[in-house]
């Protein structure tokens, strides 16, 4: 959820709320105020009838034709001589009646009560429609809600715009920090945007971006340095270990002592080589352009091991498919295929068989070997070793892989280990 | 023959003068500038050139060389093992490039083959005993009879010659065989195997050429 989105949520739900107490509120509370203006002017054209027929001070025949005729006008007020059971006091209350002036039933506000005429009771019936007033109530309460509806959403857009332009600066920010990058030689460089607290992130980045590069160059330094620092003392020992066999009268326990440390050394440089490879890759510091045809590599790399592969009587089968180039640097082909095949020789068993497939966008090596599946969670994992070598070699070759955006999948089936390089999601 | 150790690291110049030295004459130089003075003093067979050296990088002195037009043969030991520096100094013209740490052994056999290229042109046939291997063609021969070597018994047979009546031991000989990237361990039987195949082709053919194995875990080789 966006900040904005979290901030504005509070808001809405207030906003919805508000509108849905405030419209039928000002609903009920304007038709309250008109019945009540109604039943006030019912009752104010009770007393005038009252008070304009005392005043006219009719005889009673002449009253009784006036009544009749007040009647015949259905203008609203019906008079009655008052009857025992006709209410005394003013009843006020609201009845669909038939309206004969529009011809259909309509809501009235009708009052009924007693006046005295001349000293004689008459039932009094006073009556207004009160349907046009309704109308009026709910039109007003409608506007009501329109302006509410466009204050609102007035206050929402111009908040929006207005956050917009506030958060611009940091989006700006955002964008620098996703392209810095540590090892590109291009520094952070902190922007005014005239917001302190932005400023102040500005800053901060900045400086992360700053200690990053520092550090990475120092570590791009040590890795250089350690090559350099920790060969020499290693070949040293290992040319002591090479004169000392050539020491006349040595024991068959002294040789075969001096021989475990040349063992040691030789895996002690593989493991370094191995680690500083790795840091390499890791560092983006390997070359990442070049074109190598897969077939000559995978030569080279059987080449090599050409005396093993004998020596076990292994079957080695290419098959390659391919009509073009691979696009990558030849020393990381080099590593890579030569640790895949390097993998499948040194897992490899006596009389055993390797298969490689090469296509235009993937490579396959199966080979034989022990018969149970690799744990594909550790399989590219340093130093997860099965026993045999220092398990490096795919870890070293998944990072070439990553390297160029390629896969590297393993797979078990019939008693044979398949390793799969996926050029495909890149395309060519 | 004459060999020039340029390496700054003087224990190291001196186990390698005292392995090689056992067929050539040795001269070692710590800097930069000694190797430039000991380069007017005479010419070398080979020349062994570290490339990081106290007063300067030894790609100073290949290039000295090369515009004084000698034919010394140079093979860099480097400390580095950046490509870049491997690709600069064959291009500038080393004839091999070797990176610490390494065998004594392997060593000797690049220095060997690195001198047969620069002064014989690689035509040269080289004699061990009764023995004659032609190094460009991969091949040796016994009595004007070609011995039946596969590449890696030639290899290993090369490898031996290199460091003759000096003892090899059989991890040293697994790495000079399947690469640096091997573990020898991995493959306890690998030298055991085409010794012995290489041993019986030179029985077979009578060359008085003989492997000995020595403390159970070496092998070395004599003239006869």
């Amino acid at each position: 959820m966006k900040l904005l989105h979290r901030t504005r949520r509070p808001f809405w739900i207030y906003t919805v709320l508000v509108l849905a107490l405030t419209v039928p509120a000002c609903y009920l509370i304007l038709e309250r105020q008109w019945m009540a203006d109604i039943d006030e002017d019912l009752l104010v054209q009770r007393q005038k009838v009252e008070a304009g027929l005392n005043g006219l001070a009719l005889d009673p025949k002449e009253l009784a034709i006036t009544v009749e005729r007040i009647n015949a006008l259905r203008s609203g007020v019906q008079l009655a001589p008052y009857h025992e059971g006709d209410p005394i006091g003013d009843v006020i209350t609201t009845e669909h009646l038939h309206d004969a002036f529009h011809g259909h039933d309509e809501p009235f506000r009708t009052l009924h009560s007693r006046i005295m005429v001349q000293g004689r009771p008459y039932a009094i019936r006073v009556e207004r429609v009160i349907e046009e007033t309704e109308e009026l109530v709910i039109a007003i309460a409608l506007v009501m809600l329109v302006v509410l509806v466009l204050l609102l959403g007035g206050i929402l857009l111009l908040d929006r715009m207005a956050a917009t332009r506030i958060w611009a600066p940091f989006n700006r920010t955002l964008q620098g920090i996703k392209a810095f990058q540590v090892d590109s030689g291009d520094p952070f460089h902190a922007q005014p945007t005239g917001v302190t607290e932005f400023d102040e992130l500005e800053r901060a980045v900045e400086q992360l971006a700053e200690r990053n590069t520092a550090l990475y160059a120092e570590q791009k330094r040590f890795t250089e340095n350690a090559a350099h620092e920790m060969r020499t003392p290693v070949a040293l020992l290992q040319s002591k270990v090479d004169r000392l066999f050539q020491s006349p009268g040595l024991s068959e326990d002294q040789a075969r002592l001096l021989e475990e440390a040349n063992i040691t050394i030789g895996r002690m440089r593989r493991l370094y080589d191995g680690l500083v490879l790795l840091a390499r890759i890791d560092n983006d510091r390997a070359p990442a352009q070049g074109e190598v045809k897969p077939v000559d590599t995978v030569r080279g790399a059987l080449a090599t091991l050409a005396p093993v592969v004998e020596e076990l009587n292994i079957n080695v089968s290419i098959a390659d498919q391919s009509t073009r180039p691979w696009s990558i640097a030849p020393s990381l082909a080099e590593v890579l295929f030569a640790n895949l095949i390097g993998n499948a020789v040194n897992h490899n068993g006596r009389d055993g068989s390797i298969r490689i497939v090469i296509t235009n966008t993937t490579m396959r090596v199966s080979n034989t070997g022990v018969g149970e599946a690799l744990d594909p969670a550790i399989l590219f994992h340093r130093f997860a070793s099965s026993g045999k070598g220092l398990g490096l070699g795919l870890a070293i070759a998944e990072r070439v892989c990553n390297r160029r955006g390629w896969t590297l999948q393993y797979a078990f089936e019939e008693g044979s280990h398949t390793f799969t390089v996926r050029t495909d999601q890149v395309a060519h | 023959m004459d060999l020039l150790i340029v390496e700054d690291e003087r224990s190291l110049a001196e186990d390698i003068s005292a392995y090689l030295g056992r067929d050539m004459r040795c001269f070692i130089a710590g800097t930069v500038r000694e190797a430039m003075d000991k380069l007017v003093d005479r010419s070398y067979a080979c020349i062994i050139l570290d490339l990081t050296l106290p007063d300067g990088n030894g790609l100073e002195v290949l290039r000295a060389l090369k515009d004084m037009a000698r034919a010394d043969g140079v093979v860099i030991v480097s400390a580095k093992d950046a490509l870049d520096d491997r690709v600069e100094g064959l291009r500038i013209g080393a004839d091999d490039y070797i990176t610490k740490p390494f065998h004594l052994a392997e060593l000797a056999v690049r220095v060997q083959a690195t001198i047969r290229r620069a002064h014989f042109g690689g035509q040269d046939n080289v004699c061990v005993g009764d023995l004659v291997m032609d190094i460009p063609a991969h091949t040796a021969s016994h009595a004007g009879r070609h011995l039946p070597l596969t590449p890696t018994e030639y290899r290993l047979l090369a490898l031996l010659v290199a460091s003759r009546d000096r003892v090899l031991s059989r991890s040293t000989i697994a790495g000079h065989l399947t690469g640096e990237d091997s573990d020898p361990e991995d493959h306890a039987e690998l030298v055991y195997t085409h010794m012995k195949n290489l041993k019986r082709k030179l029985a077979a053919a009578g060359s008085t050429v003989n492997i000995r194995t020595v403390y159970g875990i070496g092998y070395s080789l004599t003239e006869g």
